[in-house]
């Protein structure tokens, strides 16, 4: 193998290596942006969720207060509730469309709202605007609407409650993948740094030997020819006989031809044009 | 290609700038021709000869690949 390929492919190696940890890191962080998109979903369930449990308990005092003959505040109240209530309720119903189990807790606490609430309500109405009756008995009308009316929207608070537990529970759950995905982040990183490191290091340590190693022979076998010891072709033999297949091999190969072509020339004029021993036969 | 260029590729591959020299010595001593007029008849005493110069020049284990790649001329 040439040498350049050799580096080269050393040096994609220790790319592939750290491709590899961006990779894995990517993969981590694109995986903690979506729990913390996440997170801010079950916030702002959370959130709703609250804006619709504090509407129904306006609308409860303010059907009290309708009962207990401040009809004008009362009925402000309720209007004010239901400002409140509707943005949240179309906020949760798209939101959970995803949670089949808490749309159903919220689905529960609408049907509260729209059959038992709204329907204790429309009662109070009816009774207060209904003058046949006499004061005790009004009261005792109203009361029991109310009776009915704080029932219900204690079950309704009860289910909100529970939307919002699974929301503050899926946040912790949501927080604690986040945290691991950190913290395996952190070990991948320093785990793919160390074995780009160790893996630069040792095919540097290899390389280099494989490249300086041959040379550092070939010079001082160089040396010896320069100094006219021609007979260095047979150490150059035994110590070059492995094959890298690269440039050194080329180089080791035509400083041989070299020698021999010296060791030859030098035969050819030993005794005029006579090679050794060729005369003989 | 005639014989004795595709012979001198044989022995430049061992003896590199010395080859021509010797080429010419063995086929006018030994063969007592020009190499310019070696025919693939020649090649067995060529490669005996050539054989036995490499080798004492420069050892058996090039003499043997000397050998092996005259051989392959034929």
């Amino acid at each position: 193998m040439k040498i350049k390929r050799k580096l080269l492919l050393s040096y994609l190696l220790i790319v592939a290596l750290f491709v590899a940890a961006g990779a894995t890191i990517t993969y981590n962080t694109t995986k903690m942006a979506d729990l913390q998109n996440n997170v801010k979903k079950q916030v702002e369930i959370n959130n709703n969720a609250y804006a619709f449990q504090s509407g129904l308990d306006q609308k409860q005092f303010g059907t009290l207060m309708y009962g207990t003959d401040n009809t004008a505040q009362g009925e402000q109240i309720i209007v004010d509730s239901a400002n409140t209530m509707m943005p949240a309720e179309s906020y949760l119903q798209t939101a959970l469309a995803d949670n089949p189990d808490l749309a159903a807790k919220f689905n529960q606490v609408v049907q509260l709202d729209s059959n038992q609430i709204n329907g204790a309500i429309t009662q109070v109405y009816t009774i207060c605007s209904n003058n046949d009756n006499n004061e005790t008995q009004k009261y005792t009308d109203i009361w029991t609407q109310l009776t009915t009316l704080m029932s219900s929207v204690s079950q309704a608070d009860t289910k909100l409650a529970e939307v919002r537990n699974a929301t503050v529970a899926n946040v912790d759950s949501a927080t604690q993948e986040a945290q691991n995905y950190a913290n395996v982040s952190l070990i991948e990183a320093i785990a793919f740094l160390g074995a780009a490191s160790a893996a630069a290091v040792i095919l540097s340590v290899v390389i280099g030997n494989r490249i300086t190693n041959p040379l550092k022979k070939l010079a001082d076998i160089a040396h010896k020819v320069s100094l006219g010891d021609l007979n260095q072709r047979y150490y150059l033999k035994q110590n070059t006989d492995v094959k890298t297949g690269d440039e050194i091999d080329e180089l080791v190969n035509a400083f041989r031809r070299m020698v021999n072509a010296f060791r030859m020339t030098e035969a050819l004029s030993k005794d005029g044009d006579q090679p050794e021993g060729t005369d003989k036969q | 290609m005639t014989i004795e260029k595709d012979c001198l590729a044989v022995l430049a591959e061992e003896l590199g700038p010395a080859a021509k020299a010797f080429l010419y010595r063995q086929c006018r001593n030994h063969l007592k021709k020009e190499p310019a007029a070696l025919e693939k008849a020649d090649l067995d005493e060529l490669t005996k000869w050539c054989a036995m110069g490499v080798q004492m020049a420069l050892g058996a284990q090039i003499a043997e690949n000397v050998k092996k790649s005259l051989m392959a001329l034929k």
